[in-house]
This record gives structure tokens, C-alpha cells and sequence, in this order.
């Protein structure tokens, strides 16, 4: 069967919404959910402690929660984001990022070395001297999502 | 990790009621050229059918302790050497009055700190293994998410 494209207009919608329809989420549809959410290049708002900026998600290495905030570590910096992280992780492509806890979201792109240190630790290296830390579990979740995918 | 632990812990409880009657009833066979399913002390005590029902019972105990106590190394905050502490702390708190019960081993200090002592070496082997295991797998991680990012 072919993928069909229509444009539908709607004075009530702000921004663009992309709906896909079909009978199942088979491997079409995730891979084509995946294709369009990486070709978006989504912007999320965020402050420095002077500036409001769109960071692109692209660019975000990793997203934490630091108290009511969210601190975004991407490659230009460190940014404060005024949202959830339940709000962010839905903007973000599911194809690079994973949650590594409950409070931090990392992107897979900037890994460096995954490693296991310590008393018995899952450490992760990432690009720009960041080092974030997981649990066993979370990393074990995380081993199938690289040999499968999401 | 309630279901974990509610499957771990039945699933112990029936492996430990067995493996405590076997190990017992070979322990006996190698060492007094019997075949007593329990230590004569404790069929001395309560007669053979109540000392088979102790025996399961508290080995069965045993068993649901240990596996169940396995879920201490599935709690996220904790690190590895954390989780195993309180996992063998668990066992050798569990294991010293259920063999003390069941005449696994005599009630001197001496008998008690051997019994610990070969339980603390053989968690420390599993530790270790399962650390080396760990190490190795986050080395196959680190290729696994470059050949991901190729992709």
C-alpha cells in the first residue's frame, strides 16, 4: 500500500501538526515518525541568566532536572528551561534521546564511552567533558534500544 | 519490581525447600554413609515427618529471602557494591538461624564466623564476576552506540 498526502486546513491550529494515519504502528510508520521528527529541527525556549534563546534540540547533549527548572547542556552551552521534563522528552526525537533516570534525558549522538566504575556505577562520557551517571537498569534498557532500535 | 520481587520470592521459596533437602540429604549421604533427608539431631527431636516439614520450611524461607532480597540490586540509586552488601547481608542474616535450627552447623561462635566467612568469599567471587562482566559489557556499549550513531 502507498503512502497517501493531504493537506488539511485549520484556522484553529497554531503551528503545524503532522498526524499519520494507519491501521498499526508497524515499522513504516516509526520509521517515518522518526524521519520527519529528525528533519524538524525543533527549538525549544530557554535562558542563560541574562538572554532568552531557541536552542535546537539537535544540538542538546543532555536535559536535567535541577530543581523547578530544567538545565539543557548542549554543544554552545548551559541553558534553563521553564518546563517540564515530561513536556521536553515529548519534543525530543526518541531516536537519540533516552532518559537515563528519572530527572535526565541524554542524547545518544554525543556519547563518547559508556563505561563502569566505582563501587559499581554506570558512567557515561559525553561530548564536551559531560559525564552523566545511570543505573544498571536504565543502562540494560538502553543496551536494547542500540541493538534494535526504538 | 513488585512483580520482581513477588516472583523472585515464590520462585525462592520452592527452589530453597528444595535445594535444602537435597544438599542435606548428600551432605549426609557423603559424610555418614546415609541416606537421611535431615540431620539425625533434628529427626531425634521431631521424629522424621516433623523434621522434614521444619526442614522445608525454613529452607524454603531461606530460598524466598535470598531470591527476593535480589531485588535490592534492581533499587536505581543504589550502586552495585551497595545492593550486594545489603543482598549478602540478607542471606547470612537469614541463612544463621534457619542452619542453626536445622543442625546444618553446631552452635559455637567458631562454626558460625567459618559458615559467614565462606559466604562473604563466595559473594565476594560473584561480585567480582559480575563486575568484570559489567565492565566488559559497557566496552561493548560504547561500540554499540557508535555503530548506532553510523547508522
Amino acid at each position: 500500500m502507498g503512502i497517501r498526502f493531504r493537506f488539511v486546513q485549520d484556522e484553529a491550529i497554531e503551528g503545524i501538526d503532522v498526524i499519520i494515519i494507519a491501521k498499526e504502528k508497524n515499522d513504516e510508520v516509526e520509521a517515518l515518525l522518526s524521519k520527519l521528527s529528525s528533519d524538524q529541527n525543533q527549538v525549544v525556549s530557554a535562558s542563560t541568566l541574562s538572554q532568552e534563546h531557541n536552542i535546537i534540540t539537535e544540538d542538546i547533549i543532555s536535559v536535567m532536572r535541577d530543581g523547578r527548572y530544567l538545565t539543557a547542556k548542549t554543544l554552545s552551552g548551559d541553558y534553563i528551561i521553564k518546563d517540564t521534563l515530561a513536556h521536553i522528552e515529548e519534543l525530543l526525537d526518541p531516536t537519540w534521546f533516552v532518559k537515563i533516570s528519572q530527572s535526565e534525558i541524554i542524547n545518544l549522538k554525543y556519547v563518547k564511552r559508556w563505561d563502569f566504575v566505582g563501587s559499581g556505577v554506570v558512567q557515561i562520557e559525553m561530548k564536551n567533558e559531560i559525564t552523566c551517571y545511570t543505573s544498571r537498569r536504565y543502562a540494560a534498557y538502553i543496551r536494547k534500544i542500540l541493538i534494535k532500535g526504538k | 519490581m513488585k512483580h520482581r520481587l513477588i516472583t523472585k520470592t515464590l520462585t525462592g521459596l520452592f527452589i530453597g525447600a528444595l535445594i535444602g533437602n537435597v544438599v542435606t540429604l548428600l551432605v549426609n549421604y557423603f559424610t555418614e554413609g546415609k541416606w537421611m533427608i535431615c540431620m539425625p539431631e533434628l529427626i531425634e527431636r521431631f521424629g522424621l515427618g516433623g523434621a522434614i516439614a521444619l526442614q522445608t520450611l525454613l529452607s524454603g524461607i531461606f530460598g524466598a529471602i535470598s531470591l527476593g532480597s535480589m531485588c535490592f540490586h534492581d533499587i536505581d540509586g543504589w550502586n552495585m557494591l551497595r545492593s550486594s552488601i545489603a543482598h549478602c547481608l540478607t542471606i547470612l542474616i537469614s541463612f544463621i538461624p534457619a542452619g542453626l535450627a536445622l543442625y546444618w552447623f553446631s552452635f559455637d561462635i567458631s562454626s558460625i564466623l567459618i559458615i559467614s566467612g565462606v559466604i562473604i568469599i563466595c559473594y565476594s567471587i560473584i561480585w567480582l564476576i559480575m563486575y568484570i562482566l559489567w565492565k566488559r559489557e559497557m566496552r561493548e556499549m560504547t561500540i554499540l552506540n557508535e555503530e548506532y550513531n553510523k547508522n
